[in-house]
């Protein structure tokens, strides 16, 4: 099974956020965008826009997920959206989060979802935000989670993380402290995202990860000297180079 | 959340339109993407399957887009080209509605 959800948000609900709108342009259309590249890559495709995008979708979507996904199975996950920081104990020194619409996430929280899914799971997680890079970052021992967030996700009492039994590919659109831009069509990481899938399709290559990541990585700093895409590998098994295809 | 941050963030995606690759900036009519037949690693277009009937707006977007009727609940997209803003509204409109997509070859 090869199945894939993309989010995208345009903007959030101002009454979750001190009135603040959150308004984009580029993350709708990276969505959908996304969304017809994995169903073209062989993925049962689906995306959900705005106010959709709620943090009772995600869990739902990542529970459900790992629920009935096996050994063998690929799960894509997109987001396009604001990612933020929130002031914790961490190498950064925050907690990064994804800003869904009715509430964040935290990095701890996700990492927290994708422990459920079973061995043999390849999660693919592509998040077009800013401070992706440490979106899926394992916790510190001070489990705390950041004091402005409403949990979302049940946190086991012990000290360590849960353990990654999938394979969790992180393609992420910057660094850690970096800020991830916007475009009127697309973000900047998901319109290099799409580019080169498009060089790699006419030139008949494979979409292998982590060379797909590589020359993204090569036309950001062409584009957008100032944000650096990441890839990063969580889990049990290390799979960095598989096709987006297979 | 670090509302400096945010604030930042804001001000520099104001301004971000002029950093907007050129990628996203091809005109619809026209355009193409190449397209291997041989290498199996794409399909051509798109099948777009619907769980209930589509609202009559978006049937209209997707026949305008070049979309063909299978039955009821399913169309295709034979030839799908990102660039193309009319396939992308007819996508678009079917995604919000809770369709699934899946890549589909000529045969």
């Amino acid at each position: 099974m090869k199945k894939s959800i993309s989010f995208g948000l345009n903007g959030v609900n101002p009454g979750s956020y001190g009135n603040w709108p959150g308004w984009l342009e580029g993350c709708v259309s990276d969505a959908r965008d996304m969304t017809a590249l994995c169903a073209r890559a062989g993925f049962a495709a689906q995306a959900v826009f705005d106010s959709s995008c709620t943090i009772a979708k995600l869990l739902e979507e990542l529970t459900v997920a790992s629920t009935e996904m096996a050994d063998g199975d690929t799960f894509f996950f997109s987001y396009s959206g604001h990612g933020g920081q929130s002031p914790a104990w961490s190498l950064s020194g925050y907690k990064e989060t994804l800003c869904l619409y009715d509430g964040e996430i935290a990095d701890i929280e996700l990492r927290e979802l994708f422990s459920k899914f079973k061995a043999g799971v390849r999660i693919v997680f592509c998040s077009d935000s800013c401070h992706s890079g440490g979106i899926v970052r394992q916790r510190p021992a001070a489990r705390s989670k950041p004091p402005n967030i409403k949990a979302s996700v049940k946190l086991p009492s012990k000290a360590e993380p849960t353990p990654i039994s999938a394979s969790l590919l992180l393609l992420a659109a910057c660094q850690t402290h970096e800020l991830a831009m916007d475009g009127a069509e697309n973000g900047a990481f998901t319109s290099a995202l799409l580019q080169v899938a498009d060089d790699f399709e006419a030139a008949g290559k494979p979409l292998i990860y982590s060379e797909w990541l590589a020359a993204v990585q090569v036309l950001m700093l062409k584009n957008y000297p100032t944000q650096h895409p990441v890839i990063e590998h969580y889990g049990a098994t290390s799979e960095w180079n598989f096709d987006m295809a297979v | 959340m670090n509302l400096r941050c945010l604030a930042l963030a804001v001000l520099l995606l104001a301004g971000a339109g002029c950093l907007k690759d050129g990628s996203s900036a091809v005109n619809e009519v026209g355009a193409t993407v190449g397209h291997n037949p041989d290498s199996g690693l794409w399909t051509v277009g798109i099948t777009i399957s619907f769980k209930s009937q589509p609202a009559s707006d978006t049937v209209k977007l997707l026949l305008a887009a070049g979309a063909v009727r299978e039955s009821d609940l399913v169309y295709v997209l034979p030839k799908y080209d990102r660039r193309l803003k009319g396939q992308n509204q007819a996508i678009e409109a079917s995604l919000r509605e809770g369709a699934t997509l899946t890549g589909w070859k000529a045969r």
